[in-house]
């Protein structure tokens, strides 16, 4: 319509029609369409169907007059704004004029009518009406709403699309407020009683309406558009979270098959499913049935406190589950369970006893069922679709995993057992129960061929391995004999703990090692030692006797010359017998260790007899032997062992020490030890050698000048076994050039030192036999000191450890056991070293734990301690 | 009459050795190379002390203390068992069949006749 012009149409109301005519004449060539009333009841007829720009109106007229007619025009709502002018053909009076007015004429028109004037008077109006008419007509046809308001805020127009947007008449809302908020780019929302609610958004022009100032709000509907904005937010917000879901479950199964691939225990690899599992749903429980060809466990994971019903029933699935999907069929009790619970205390208790939901899949490689997993819930609320796809999702990685992991495991354990197999000694792994899990075919062969599963020799298997969990870490020996056929053979068992990665005990492996070959060889080296020994000694004693014989005179008087030669002959002999003596102990030693009889002895008894020995020899290389010896002094030996320890130590000295030396034996107190020292100021020994100098048949390297001196290379090492044999140590220090000391330790008799020496024995006894114990002991006075000793002694014991007190009163020994599993060789050290001169209260020191350990060392040593106490 | 010692030894440089001192110091001596002899020699002369070996082939030191000691004719002759055996055991085992001294080879000649003397006293006298 715009840019079209519709003809404006105009009214001409006259009783002339000659002047009617003349009038309408006045308008040939305007476009206009020009109607013509002759009444005024004509002219509002027409005014019923037609819209006029303007209507000229005679006052004069008979009937109705133009005053009437004008009237009628302005209280119709069609016509209430339509233009009048009047034409009158006098002039009148003021009166009319006013009254024209009134009734809404806008100008008056005089005859004789000037035609220009009319004219373009006429025009002006015709131009108005068809302006406002194509406004009206934009503004009807417009698709947004339009509404206009006037300055007081009242409704002047509304449109269609209006009326329809507000669901109301326009004619409702004319002349009413508006009560929207107007602007630009408002948003409004309009409630429509039952339907939905409209969203409009508004522009609002200034404009002039009917000549007054005015709004004209255009009301754009946004209503689908906001609708559809909001689909789309929603869309895209469900999308998002559907993308960030998405990514979430993929870095969940990220996770699981990047960690998955460093899992090599089941164990591990179902913890880790159990996680994944955790991250994007909600359960209470998760199990898994995994079978293999030897066995076949079930472990179900408990998130929450579920009761074990529960627990049953999600093993029954696993299990119907398994054998739906082609398993072979197991029933019910052909399978471990482990329970594993993953809840913190607080968690609730579950709201159902029985399971309310489940997921159950199973767990395959290729066409290779290997298991099923199942996760499940007490809650009420079920499983998302989406939760089960990736449920699945982690059951498939966890179903490739455990394959991997199975061959990996079969593929170890055929190369474990290929390797236990192949090595000659028995092997045995017994688990935590005492069953044997393993063995290979020699300690098949020992076990089965002496029947060591039933009797006695089945005690040696127990043994060793109670041995060794009595100490996790460590390792046990024990050994035993048993009747093949005509041959006694002699077995040793070694029992090792061994150990979870959990730092658990898992089982014991026993090392059985055939050792009769090697007993048999030991005592064919004895043997040969000793008849060589006996081989060597017939012909000495003859040479030694006749030489003997000879040099007493029984073949006459010697010359000079012959007493010489028969002389050295002898001392060669002596000395052949030295070796030969030395070498038969150390036969002995290797054999059996020696025994000792020890008593009270006063040491300088034992230096006096050495000297006295050895003064001789000294004198011959003029070399100054001297003592200093505490006369006191009494030691707990073996008089005999000790003399020729010292023996040898001197004569070491004397052929060390170039002539017009000096060799000097010193012996002092030292705690409850006594130090003995024997020096001399020859030649010293090589720093590389003193570490071997103790070595059996180790011999120092000889310069030409003592080629002669050289020894056996017994002679110390039976010394230092002697010492040892005595809870005493020997070493060495030297320097080159100027001089060489040998030190020993012996324990000193006396009431303390004697228990001291009972309390090494019995520790020496516990690490020989890796008994769990370790002892130190403490006494006397009822002192402040002594509560301080009594606490360090109390910060120093462990859970498992304990304090005995020995005696009673306050002038008690006090001995304090340590039972430490682990720390035997420590607390050896702590009992050499002592606590001499610390005191402790007897009184504070009562306390103590119960332990099957501790009785059936106390009963041990309690039996030990009354006779030290009866002895002393 | 000198008191008889009868050495009962099967290596002849070690009878010889033990005649000449045992000789030197006034004993009269007997020699038996083996303990078959060694015993028909103490059932023949009824010497006063035994010098005894133990290693000795076919018939050894403990057979010849098992005969001499379960025969009551002769059982109350001193035995001194004189052996270059060095282990522990021998020791013990010829004590408790009943021998007075063990003496271990190469011996010394002293303490031989100290041993001798405790057992039957000087050579010449009251037994």
């Amino acid at each position: 319509m715009v840019g079209t012009r519709e003809k404006a149409s105009i009214l001409i109301v006259d009783d002339n029609p000659t002047k009617l005519k003349a009038i309408k004449g006045i308008f040939d060539g305007m476009a206009l369409d020009v109607f013509s009333a002759t009444s005024g009841k004509a002219a509002l007829k027409l005014l019923l169907d037609v819209d006029f720009a303007v209507i000229l109106l005679d006052v004069k007229m008979p009937g109705m007059d133009g005053y009437e007619t004008a009237e009628i025009v302005r209280s119709l709502e069609r016509t209430e704004n339509t233009p009048i002018i009047f034409i009158t053909a006098h002039l009148i009076d003021e009166t009319d004029i006013s009254k024209g007015y009134s009734l809404g004429v806008v100008d008056y028109i005089t005859s004789p009518i000037a035609p220009e004037i009319l004219r373009a008077k006429v025009a002006v109006f015709a131009s108005l009406f068809s302006m406002r008419s194509q406004l009206r007509n934009i503004v009807e046809s417009n698709a947004d709403g339009i509404v206009i308001i006037d300055d007081g805020g009242n409704t002047c127009l509304v449109n269609l699309a209006a009326e329809q947007m507000f669901d109301r008449p326009a004619a409702s809302m004319i002349g009413e407020p508006f009560s929207f908020p107007t602007g630009n780019n408002v948003e409004i929302e309009v409630l429509r009683g039952d339907r939905e609610p409209l969203v409009a958004e508004t522009r609002t022009v200034e404009i002039d309406w009917e000549g007054k100032p005015a709004r004209l709000i255009s009301l754009h509907d946004i209503t689908d558009r906001k609708k559809d904005e909001i689909l789309l937010q929603k869309a895209k917000d469900e999308l998002e979270e559907r993308v960030e879901e998405r990514v979430f479950e993929l870095s969940t199964l990220y996770d699981l098959s990047k960690s998955i691939g460093w899992v090599v225990k089941y164990e591990d690899l179902f913890r880790l499913g159990v996680s994944s599992i955790g991250k994007v749903m909600d359960f209470d429980l998760v199990g898994f049935l995994h079978s293999t060809e030897n066995s076949s466990e079930i472990v179900i994971t408990r998130s929450a406190p579920v009761v074990d019903s529960v627990v049953k029933e999600a093993c029954e699935i696993l299990i119907e589950k398994f054998n739906t999907a082609g398993g072979t069929a197991f029933g019910s009790d052909d399978y471990q369970l482990h329970v594993v619970d993953a809840f913190s205390k607080e968690k609730s208790l579950p709201l159902s006893e029985s399971l309310t939901f489940h997921v159950a899949t199973h767990l395959d490689v290729g066409d290779k069922l290997i298991g099923t997993m199942i996760v499940a819930s007490t809650g009420e609320n079920a499983f998302t679709d989406a939760q089960v796809r990736l449920f699945e999702t982690i059951a498939n990685e966890i179903g490739s995993a455990v394959h991997r992991l199975n061959s990996l495991i079969e593929s170890e354990e055929r190369r474990t057992r290929t390797i236990i197999n192949s090595i000659r000694e028995g092997v045995l792994f017994i688990d935590g129960d005492g069953k044997i899990t393993l063995s290979n075919p020699t300690a098949d062969s020992v076990l089965e061929l002496y029947a060591l599963r039933q009797d006695r020799e089945n005690d040696a298997v127990r043994e060793v391995v109670e041995k060794a969990l009595a100490l996790p870490g460590s390792h046990a020996e024990v050994g035993f004999e048993t009747a093949h056929g005509d041959l006694l053979r002699t077995y040793h068992l070694e029992a090792t703990t061994v150990q979870g990665s959990n730092g658990d005990i898992s089982g014991t492996a026993v090392i059985i090692r055939d050792i009769t070959n090697e007993r048999e060889m030991e005592r064919l080296r004895s043997s040969f030692l000793s008849s060589i020994s006996h081989d060597l000694r017939t012909p000495l004693t003859s040479v030694k006797e006749y030489l003997a014989i000879l040099l007493d005179g029984y073949g006459g008087d010697l010359s000079e010359e012959q007493l010489d030669c028969l002389q050295t002959a002898s001392r060669n002999a002596e000395r052949l017998q030295a070796l030969i003596e030395d070498l038969l102990t150390v036969t002995r030693i290797e054999a059996h260790g020696f025994t000792v009889s020890k008593k009270d002895t006063p040491f300088s008894s034992i230096i006096d007899v050495c000297i006295k020995s050895l003064l001789p020899k000294a004198r011959k290389k003029e070399i100054n032997l001297e003592a200093d010896s505490l006369c006191d002094i009494s030691v707990y030996v073996d008089q005999l062992r000790i003399s020729q320890v010292l023996t040898n130590l001197i004569d070491n000295a004397l052929k060390f020490t170039p002539e017009g030396g000096k060799v000097k034996v010193e012996a002092r107190a030292q705690k409850e030890y006594l130090l003995v020292s024997v020096s001399d100021n020859g030649r010293g020994i090589p720093k590389q050698e003193i570490t071997r100098i103790f070595d059996l048949f180790y011999k120092v390297s000889t310069g030409d000048e003592y080629g002669a001196a050289g020894g056996t290379g017994l002679g110390l090492f039976i010394s230092s076994e002697m010492v040892k044999a005595h809870g005493g140590r020997i070493w060495v220090e030297s320097t080159l050039g100027e001089g060489t000391t040998f030190f020993f330790t012996l324990p000193i008799s006396s009431k303390k030192a004697g228990l001291r020496a009972f309390l090494s024995d019995a520790v020496d006894h516990s690490v020989k036999h890796d008994l769990p114990l370790s002892v130190v002991v403490m006494n006397f006075n009822n002192t402040n000191t002594d509560s301080m000793l009594l606490n360090k002694v109390k910060q120093n014991l462990g859970p498992e450890d304990h304090v005995i007190i020995y005696g009673n009163g306050l002038k008690s020994m006090i001995v304090a056991m340590f039972i430490e599993k682990k720390h035997t060789k420590q607390a050896r050290e702590r009992l050499v070293s002592g606590v001499p001169g610390d005191k402790v209260n007897a009184e504070s020191l009562c306390f103590s734990k119960e332990s099957r350990n501790l009785r059936m060392v106390l009963d041990g040593v309690s039996k030990k301690l009354s006779s030290v106490h009866q002895k002393e | 009459m000198p008191k008889t010692v009868l050495v009962v030894e099967d290596v002849e440089d070690i009878s010889k050795i033990l005649s000449l001192r045992l000789k030197m110091h006034g004993y009269s001596c007997v020699i038996a190379p083996g303990g078959r002899e060694g015993l028909a020699r103490t059932r023949e002369e009824k010497p006063d002390l035994i010098l005894l070996d133990i290693r000795m082939p076919d018939f050894n030191g403990f057979d010849f203390l098992n005969a001499v000691f379960a025969d009551d004719e002769i059982c109350h002759i001193p035995v001194i068992v004189c052996t270059a055996s060095a282990e522990a055991d021998t020791e013990a085992r010829c004590l408790e069949m009943g021998a007075k001294f063990y003496i271990t080879k190469p011996f010394d000649h002293m303490y031989l006749r100290t041993c001798i003397d405790s057992c039957i006293g000087p050579p010449e006298g009251e037994r």
